[in-house]
């Protein structure tokens, strides 16, 4: 807050007006939804006042009752964190692979994954949903887990084997010499130094599989396998006027969001500055 | 007989030798690749060759049955207004979110860079959008929006410019752009992140040296810091080319192509063909379209940013 | 999967598992004959826990788990959960043959000729309404579903608007369009309408063609080999372009609005009229809406000497699931549905639908109801929405919106919806 002030003091006008205008843009949305979340529908539709002239929590305890936000939110947890997991877990070897051993064919190979980032899941969600569907996997969160790492591998490939690459040869080739294992290599020395590039992938990964939309309404169908996104929009279409209770639900949607960010913000960030320069 | 059996061992123990060398040769690598092969191949490759098979069929998604039609899918679809207009909202849809999203992440990125104090502040709250499903900022802006209770035109009338207010997202002639600024403002955030990594890793020297030189602001900006972004912003213009040609979950949030076809992107025809229509095997040649036009762009794209090659 | 045999590919494994459970005396399914879980799904009614409950003390040994309100055909849930080869044992969805007559053609939902057979219920229910469903895709002989119950659509009006304005209900269509007038001209907004979700707008559109073309030509259209551009049909939809042009909707808005933020409007008297169902009256009076005097009328026929008559369609149904592991529970829940103490509580509970069974006597149905059941005894058009095949269904909505929008004009929509059942007819 201190260093905020000083901000005020010493920026450039111009620049001060510029990013006040910008942040307002963002932050605006979000400071107008919550105070709604604590009008009632009349106050919703008459006033612009920002602050609520009577508090009412009893939007959230309909949101809570009319949606089950608490099973939404570790719904997407289990979602974001399984897919993370097993997506670091699978292309970072492979990452490696391509980046510090010798296969034949493996440009080829490496082509082959780097038209996997190009090519928009939307073309292929019918089969995709089918073949989710034949590993007996529909409306199961392991089943929409599987699916995004699956959509996910050839980004996560792609970013780990920049982040190997500039690693040193000699690193490896020095531990060779002592008679350490190839295995040993990669797991001892290479992918302790890789750390940026696997938290990169994670913060990716985590942030796709956590805003996850367009899979999850054909995967996850029951209410208790919903996630955040589809729990909110469902209830906003069973719940069309009362207003108040929606805006109560966007808040419940999005605090869980928000307080992740903030905690693990410089992870975020950094994570997702080195994942994007690198790729 | 005894000849044959002669010819074959060595021949037999030849090829196991080589097969067993290329294992050991091999092995390691093949090891470290084979569990991300096997997602890729489940999950991508084969739905990818029965989205193929599906598009030259006119399966209903349901029936046990389904005939081969050729390519009319393709030519049905290539031929019909309604795709080929959709293509066309993908345009307009990319050209919104590079100027917007892109544009206004760039702008921040700078005057960001500009500032010692209260950065953290400033990138902390500008990315808060990006942090939230695009269904979920669908569901906000479509409050925004709303005819009765929104806050852009409460906020118009109030001020007084009545005439600016707008039935956001049931005229037909702007319910595409609405929904592309909500698009547009769950991102920026990320293309700010990605702008001021780009600038922080351009060697100060050469601010150091236009310094000297009696460069302003804007020259630096213009001078330096914009072609040092050369290869930053290639990645940015392909990340958002490919997210510019998908765009969903803000559209089916807010207003599920509608009103009629207005704000149909490629990919809400395919949902709707594949899911409202059951035409499986058009919506399957549509979203194979799709594909090849953003694989190809990308690849020409960045083919020929390399071309033109890096400042620095 | 999928497996090709010369130009055709046979998809799926869907063969249907046929229903061995005829062996089950109705006395025993319909007591405590029912064991294990049953799961139900699909949409809800104000009644729907207490039938649920009903339905859970007479079968103890059952677990009943029922989900409301949470699948939807649109997003392709409902296929989805139905392919799935697991999700509910029942399911209640939308009727007709887009829906329904989908489900069927593809074995996701199992025969129930042998359960109406057995029930009686082939005697219980409405003759029209077991010809209906017995009249659908694939084969036109089965039934595949228990229809919970009718709507009927007409024009609900703010009695003391009207009174206030000095207006009475239109005899002709040209009366209609005065009307709208005069309330415009109080600064009154003559028609709600909240079309984003398609449904109310779907109403609407079917009144007036209704009111224009009138059930015969539908029959052509929906039956038959009956051309959408039929000069009645078109007329319809510059009926709803009028309505639009003259303000007497707004059209705009109504893109932007769904069907209950149009209701609620109503409610809340900023309207003159809307199109709804008969349950209207009921939902307004439980949401405690401030408009309690509402009264209804029938858009007038354009064709001399035919009578007005209100658009009616299925509403919902039940269906079995094909891979129900528990299809000797689920059965009993259809049992249960058919039977007179359901519809009894139905209607104690603030059921709103127009019973699609014949009604028992000691059964008195809420007013508004009573009057659209016998609207459909002296003769209704159909409600599109429910009778078009599916990709019909779409072009119709769509047709609609885009005429609400200024976006196509008459012409266009109804050359649009024609192609489409042009399309599913060669399919």
């Amino acid at each position: 807050m201190k260093s905020l002030l000083r901000f005020v003091r010493e920026a450039n006008p111009f620049v001060f007006f510029a990013l006040t205008v910008l942040t307002a843009v963002s932050l605006v949305p979000f400071l107008w939804v919550i105070t709604s979340a604590f009008k009632d529908n009349t106050e919703i539709f008459g006033s612009m006042s920002l602050l609520p002239e009577t508090w009412q929590w009893a939007n959230f305890e309909a949101a809570w009752l009319g949606g089950q936000f608490g099973r939404y939110f570790i719904n997407t947890i289990i979602v974001a964190v399984g897919t993370t997991a097993i997506s670091v877990a699978v292309a970072a070897p492979a990452g490696y692979a391509f980046a510090k051993t010798q296969l034949k064919y493996a440009s080829w190979l490496f082509y082959l994954y780097l038209f996997g980032i190009t090519l928009p899941i939307e073309s292929i969600i019918v089969p995709l949903f089918f073949q989710v569907k034949d590993l007996g996997l529909v409306n199961s969160h392991l089943g929409l887990i599987l699916a995004l790492v699956g959509t996910g591998v050839p980004f996560g490939v792609y970013l780990m084997r920049s982040f190997f690459r500039d690693l040193p040869d000699a690193l490896g080739e020095a531990a060779r010499l002592d008679g350490a294992s190839e295995w040993e290599i990669f797991f001892r020395i290479m992918m302790p130094l890789a750390k940026p590039g696997l938290l990169a992938l994670g913060v990716f990964s985590f942030l796709g599989a956590w805003n996850e939309y367009f899979l999850s309404i054909l995967l996850l169908i029951t209410e208790d396998t919903r996630t955040i996104p589809l729990g909110l929009v469902r209830f906003q279409q069973t719940n069309m006027t009362d207003y108040g209770a929606m805006f109560a639900a966007i808040t419940l949607a999005i605090i869980p969001s928000l307080l992740i960010y903030v905690v693990l913000q410089r992870q975020f960030i950094s994570g997702l500055a080195a994942g994007a320069t690198k790729g | 007989m005894n000849m044959d059996a002669q010819l074959r061992t060595p021949v037999a123990s030849n090829r196991t030798r080589r097969v067993k060398k290329l294992w050991t040769g091999y092995r390691v690598p093949l090891i470290l690749l084979a569990p991300s092969f096997i997602f890729y191949a489940v999950f991508v490759l084969l739905p990818l060759g029965r989205a193929f098979q599906l598009s030259l069929t006119d399966w209903n998604g349901l029936a046990p049955t389904m005939s081969y039609v050729g390519t009319e899918n393709y030519t049905g679809i290539w031929t019909e207004s309604r795709f080929l207009t959709s293509l066309w909202r993908n345009v307009i849809w990319w050209a919104m979110h590079v100027v917007l999203a892109v544009g206004s992440g760039l702008l921040l990125a700078i005057l960001l860079s500009e500032v010692g104090r209260g950065r953290f502040f400033f990138r902390t709250v500008a990315f808060f959008p990006h942090v939230l499903s695009l269904a979920v900022v669908g569901v906000i802006w479509g409050q925004l929006y709303h005819p009765l209770i929104g806050l852009i035109n409460a906020s118009f009338e109030r001020v007084g410019l009545t005439a600016l207010t707008r039935i956001w997202l049931g005229d037909p002639e702007i319910a595409l752009y609405s929904v592309g600024v909500a698009s547009a403002w769950q991102a920026y955030g990320f293309y700010m992140v990605i702008f001021l990594a780009g600038i922080q890793s351009i060697d100060p020297q050469l601010y150091e040296a236009a310094r000297v030189d009696g460069a302003n602001g804007w020259q630096r900006i213009w001078d330096i810091t914009i072609p040092s972004l050369h290869n930053t912003m290639t990645i940015v213009l392909t990340l958002a080319f490919i997210s510019a040609m998908k765009g969903f979950g803000s559209v089916w949030a807010m207003t599920q192509g509608g009103p009629g076809y207005a704000s149909e992107l490629v990919a809400v025809y395919v949902w709707r063909t594949a899911f409202q229509t059951q035409a499986i095997g058009q919506a399957a040649a549509a979203g194979l379209s799709l594909a090849a036009i953003v694989i190809l762009f990308s690849f020409l794209f960045n083919r020929w940013r390399d071309k033109v090659g890096s400042y620095t | 999967m999928i497996s090709v045999s010369r130009r055709t590919f046979v998809a799926g494994a869907v063969s249907a598992p046929l229903l061995a459970s005829t062996r089950l005396s109705l006395a025993s399914a319909a007591q405590d004959g029912a064991q294990g879980d049953l799961s139900l799904a699909g949409i809800e009614y104000s009644y729907s826990p207490a039938v649920v409950e009903a339905f859970q003390e007479a079968n103890p040994n059952l677990a009943v788990d029922f989900t409301g309100g949470t699948i939807s055909f649109e997003d392709g849930q409902i296929q989805a959960v139905l392919q799935s080869g697991e999700g509910p044992d029942a399911v209640n969805v939308n009727s007709g043959p887009g829906r329904v007559g989908l489900l069927a053609s593809s074995g996701l939902i199992l025969a129930l000729d042998d359960f109406y057979e057995r029930t009686g219920a082939m005697e219980t229910y409405q003759p029209n309404v077991i010809e209906q469903i017995q009249n659908q895709p694939p084969e036109g002989e089965t039934i595949y579903e228990v229809v919970e119950g009718l709507d009927v659509f007409s024009v609900y009006y703010n009695m003391d608007i009207f009174e206030e304005n000095g207006l009475e209900p239109p005899q002709t269509w040209d009366d209609f369009l005065a009307i709208c007038q005069t309330l415009q001209d109080a600064g009154v907004q003559p028609m709600l309408l909240g079309a984003r979700d398609n449904f109310q707008g779907g109403w609407l559109f079917g009144n007036l063609v209704q009111a224009s073309a009138g059930r015969d030509v539908m029959t052509e259209v929906i039956y038959g080999e009956g051309d959408f551009t039929h000069p009645d049909i078109l007329r319809a939809a510059e009926m709803l372009q009028t309505l639009v042009d003259e303000g007497y909707i707004s059209g705009l808005e109504a893109a932007a609005l769904e069907g209950e933020q149009a209701q609620a409007a109503f409610g809340q008297g900023q309207g003159a009229m809307t199109v709804q169902q008969q349950s209207f009256p009921i939902s307004l009076a439980n949401d405690g809406a401030a408009v309690t005097n509402i009264g209804s009328f029938v858009i007038p026929s354009l064709n001399e000497g035919q009578p007005a008559a209100p658009t009616a369609g299925l509403a919902h149904s039940w269906v079995l699931n094909a891979s129900s592991d528990n299809p000797e529970a689920a059965e009993a829940w259809l049992e249960w549905v058919v039977s007179d103490e359901y519809l009894q509580i139905a209607y104690e509970n603030g059921g709103g639908l127009v019973p699609a069974r014949i009604v028992p006597e000691g059964i008195t149905l809420p007013p508004s109801v009573q009057s659209a059941a016998d609207s459909i005894e002296e003769g209704v058009g159909y409600n599109p929405s429910v009778y078009l095949p599916s990709a019909g269904t779409n072009a119709w909505y769509a047709a609609m919106q885009q005429i609400i929008t200024g976006q196509a004009t008459p012409e266009e929509v109804v050359a649009e919806v024609q192609a489409a059942l042009e399309e599913s007819r060669a399919g």
